[in-house]
């Protein structure tokens, strides 16, 4: 059951993301983005990640999407008008080269996939029985290592955070001396 | 339990799919959500190998922060895209050359 | 001691080279600005004195070779040196001496020509390489030295380049230099790769590696008869032997003070001076070849004399024909003899050759003859330029070899060796040089008389105001050389060419000539022979083209008074009727069916030097130009299609790359990721 969950949550994140890469409306794009990336915060779920899962939709869906959208929509007309004007297709032609490098890549690393190297580390985890479970509750532990172990990561990523937000919104204001 | 390949495959697929959208697509857009799908492919992988540490937690804590960048990333490229737009009239990443030696 | 010595023959040395360098730097410098040939003269003076008072004050001393390291190649060290004794020291003597008066020559031959400071700069350049060549201590500085004398040569041939005929003489001279330069280089090569080191002294010293080689029971490899034959093709074009004589007549378009110090004294016995240097090398068998070729330069040198009208060209062929007497010389296994008729030649050829140049000097500016160097133009120029006419005559008789001049000395030394030398051709050599030097005796006494004797052919014009003065420099400054054409010079005695000092340079035993007939005999026979020839062209030429058609025989005749009993003036009358008719009709007959007959073969020799050498030589050229032909079109299609592919291939796979340089974003991405997936699939291979 859990199994089967899993695979169609994987098929519905692979296949909407294939469509996603090939539409040619972004505002189609987008919305459809939305499912891929509720089906990435799924995963999460699966792996045992439940406040990853939940960081995953407040941030991006939440967040990002939103973001997206709404830069998409409340910017400037033109660059809607533009990107409507290429709207006469509706998956756009697919650039083979490209297709044929991403799909190498998939190979190989599919290929490696069969025959997994597995870390020392993870084997040694296996061992001690330091494995995650699924009644485990993670979000304690993340809460005291966010506070302890990574405190300076954590300063540091508030900082960075910020200042992308600021210097985002001073490259996008209306200056026409720049 | 799921094994942990079935998540290394997933995020294969989601990291080359990603990778498509960001060398074939013609809009910058597109090439952020590209961008997008291949942080959450990794973002996969080190949730799936956070199993094995129970104590520090690495994987996902990597994964936030990892998550807390892309959306600073995101802000910051629509901004930049917004800036492109105005100054070229276009947002094609292939009409946009200024890197070329003239 | 040693070192003090060293010390100030170095710096004599240098100051040498240092006084024939700066003349020609000079020169070059300053270009037109720099007319007057003080400087060189002055150098040259210095030179002269120089160079003498070194050989007087050496000699005697032991061997001495001043070197330091020029650049090692793999462990071995190349030498930059001098190597002083005395074959170096007389040959640089000999070489500064002429030098000397030919220079003050210049200054009154050149006086006019506009290109004067270019003279000066190639004949102090010459003096600087002759120098570097006789004095190197290394093969391979010799070899250097070997062509800057060929590369002055060329350029003075080539000194009047807009004359058609002196281009192509310089070009023709250089061209076959080119192949003796080819064999020294061959020679060299094989030399260094027998013993590793071209260093003089090391390979041909008394106790050098040669002789180490030679008394060790092993065969001799191979490569040293290749150097042999190297060495000789060397000297065979530097020294113009048969059949690379042919740039030396052509030679005498350049100025004739050039002839005369270059083309004749000294440039060109640097090719018996190199086979002097290289002498323990060769092997009897290899000595008889050398003789084979130097004999039959001798001879068809003077024969090809016969038939020229062209003064300076009578005189090259003269050299050539000398040159080939020094060669069979060293062939005889007797260099001594040969170094010593180097020494007497060059002086008693450069007068003749100063004197020529005084000659058409006075024929140019004189006579309105249309060809001032042709000999049928001249005539009875004795009384017009009797300075010229004095030394023309010592140093004419200095080349037929009669007694008291140096000519004899030298000629008796290479004649008598050569039957001393168990070559075995026998007697032929030596009885085809004693031929020669009968020849020799026809074809000077020829010109010699034409020029001087007889009745002058051309008006003189009245001599402008002070161009006499330039003639006066011309027929003076060669006079200080007579003394060169003495036997006095080289030896005490007239005729014992043994104790000269000449026989001393070298240190190789010479042939022990036996005291027999011949020492007595062959003289005799060459001396009486020349003179009875000297004689009978001077009565041919000077009384018969005079107009006295009358013989001698008759004119005693006409003297006999008629007295006595009738029979007995009948007889008498009779008598000398029938000598005269004899005298008239055989003497003159064979004199004339005699000396026609010569010019008859020596136009035959000529024909087949133009019709058979030329046409080898024409024929060698063909395949040249077809070579070269061949050679031209596989650089255009192959060199250059393989240059110009690379090029192009360059090109393209610039442009390939610069596309990639095409600032799109995507495309770089594209890249990266192409050469990642490169890596990944290279280490999943290797994995």
């Amino acid at each position: 059951m859990e199994a089967a969950i899993f695979y169609l949550i994987s098929a519905t994140v692979i296949i909407s993301a294939l469509i996603v890469v090939s539409l040619e409306n972004i505002a189609r794009a987008l919305f459809l983005f939305f499912v891929v990336l509720l089906g990435v915060a799924a995963l999460y779920v699966f792996a045992l990640a439940d406040f990853v899962a939940i960081i995953q939709i407040m941030v991006y869906v939440g967040g990002v999407l939103i973001l997206m959208l709404f830069a998409f929509m409340l910017s400037s007309k033109e660059l809607l008008k533009s990107i409507e004007a290429k709207e006469d297709r509706f998956i756009s032609v697919p650039k083979w080269s490209a297709v044929l490098m991403c799909s190498l890549l998939l190979a190989i690393l599919l290929s490696n996939a069969r025959e997994l190297l597995i870390p020392t580390w993870v084997i040694e985890s296996i061992k001690s029985k330091q494995v995650l479970s699924s009644t485990d509750n993670t979000i304690e532990n993340i809460g005291y290592q966010f506070m302890t172990r990574y405190v300076f990561q954590f300063e540091f990523i508030s900082i960075f955070l910020l200042a992308a937000l600021i210097g985002a919104t001073h490259i996008a204001r209306k200056d026409k001396t720049l | 339990m799921i094994a942990t390949t079935h998540f290394l495959v997933v995020s294969a697929f989601l990291f080359c799919i990603g990778m498509y959208a960001v060398l074939a697509k013609k809009n910058a857009i597109m090439v952020l959500i590209g961008i997008e799908l291949m942080v959450n492919a990794a973002v996969i992988n080190l949730v799936a190998f956070s199993k094995f540490d129970k104590i520090n937690m690495e994987g996902q804590i990597t994964a936030l922060f990892a998550i807390v960048i892309a959306a600073s990333t995101v802000a910051i490229t629509l901004s930049l895209i917004l800036r492109v737009y105005r100054y070229h009239k276009n947002i094609d990443p292939n009409k946009i050359t200024e890197l070329k030696e003239k | 001691m040693t070192t003090l010595m060293q010390q100030n023959i170095l710096v004599v040395l240098l100051l040498l080279f240092g006084s024939s360098l700066v003349p020609s730097v000079y020169y070059f410098l300053m270009g037109r600005k720099a007319k007057s040939g003080t400087l060189a003269l002055t150098a040259s003076s210095l030179n002269a004195a120089l160079s003498v008072l070194l050989l007087i004050s050496f000699w005697g001393a032991p061997e001495l070779t001043i070197q330091g390291t020029w650049f090692t190649i793999a462990n071995r060290p190349f030498n930059i040196g001098f190597l002083i004794n005395k074959l170096s020291l007389s040959m640089l003597s000999l070489v500064h001496v002429i030098a000397l008066p030919v220079f003050i020559y210049s200054v009154g031959y050149m006086a006019k020509d506009g290109r004067i400071h270019r003279y000066w700069l190639y004949l102090s350049f010459f003096c600087f390489s002759m120098m570097g060549l006789v004095l190197s201590s290394n093969l391979l500085m010799t070899y250097i030295f070997w062509e800057f004398v060929g590369i002055t040569s060329f350029l003075l041939i080539g000194f009047w380049y807009k004359k058609s005929a002196a281009a192509k003489a310089s070009k023709k001279a250089f061209l076959i230099n080119r192949i003796g330069d080819v064999g020294l280089l061959v020679g060299l090569a094989s030399l260094y790769s027998v013993f590793g080191t071209l260093e003089i002294q090391e390979i041909f010293g008394s106790s050098g590696l040669l002789s180490d080689l030679q008394q060790s029971t092993e065969g001799l490899p191979t490569a040293l008869t290749w150097a042999s034959f190297g060495f000789l093709i060397a000297a065979m074009a530097k020294s113009a032997q048969f059949p690379l004589h042919v740039w030396l007549p052509d030679a005498m378009q350049g100025p004739t003070a050039v002839s005369s110090l270059i083309h004749a004294a000294t440039m060109v016995a640097a090719g018996v001076f190199l086979l002097c240097l290289t002498f323990p090398l060769y092997s009897i068998g290899f000595l008889e070849i050398v003789a084979l070729v130097g004999t039959a330069t001798a001879f068809i040198g003077a024969y090809s004399a016969l038939q020229e009208n062209n003064i300076k060209k009578i005189l090259a062929y003269s050299t050539v024909s000398q040159l080939g007497y020094m060669v069979a010389a060293v062939g005889f296994g007797a260099p001594s003899a040969a170094l010593l008729h180097l020494f007497t030649h060059a002086f008693f050829k450069c007068m003749l050759f100063l004197g020529a140049g005084a000659t058409i000097k006075y024929m140019n500016e004189h006579t309105q003859a249309k060809d001032p160097q042709d000999i049928r133009e001249m005539g009875g120029l004795k009384n017009k330029i009797p300075l010229v006419f004095v030394l023309m005559v010592v140093a004419s008789f200095a080349l037929i070899g009669l007694p008291l001049t140096s000519g004899y000395l030298s000629k008796e030394a290479i004649i008598l060796s050569g039957l001393a030398s168990g070559n075995s051709l026998g007697l032929l050599l030596p009885s085809l040089l004693i031929i020669t030097s009968l020849i020799t005796a026809y074809y000077v006494a020829r010109l010699f008389f034409m020029t001087f004797f007889g009745t002058s052919r051309h008006e003189s014009l009245t001599v402008p105001a002070g161009g006499n003065s330039s003639l006066r420099i011309m027929s003076l400054t060669p006079c200080t050389l007579i003394l060169g054409c003495l036997f006095i010079l080289f030896s005490k005695s007239p005729g014992g060419f043994e104790n000269s000092w000449v026989y001393t340079i070298l240190p190789y035993q010479s042939a022990d000539l036996k005291a027999g007939l011949s020492q007595v005999l062959v003289p005799i026979l060459m001396v009486a022979g020349s003179l009875l020839i000297l004689l009978a062209t001077y009565y041919y030429i000077v009384v018969n083209r005079a107009g006295k058609v009358n013989t001698i025989a008759a004119s005693t005749f006409n003297k006999v008074k008629p007295s006595g009993p009738s029979l007995w003036k009948t007889l008498v009358r009779n008598t000398c009727q029938a000598a005269s008719w004899l005298e008239a009709h055989l003497i003159d007959g064979i004199l004339v069916y005699g000396a026609t007959g010569l010019f008859k073969t020596a136009k035959g020799v000529k024909w087949i030097e133009t019709h058979l050498i030329d046409g080898i030589t024409r024929l060698i050229a063909s395949f040249t130009l077809i070579a070269s032909k061949t050679a031209n079109w596989a650089d255009i299609h192959i060199v250059d299609g393989i240059v110009n592919g690379t090029g192009r291939i360059a090109k393209q796979t610039g442009n390939t790359f610069r596309s990639q340089q095409n600032g799109k974003l995507q495309h770089y991405l594209s890249l990266v990721l192409f050469f990642l997936l490169f890596g990944l699939i290279y280490f999943i291979l290797k994995r």
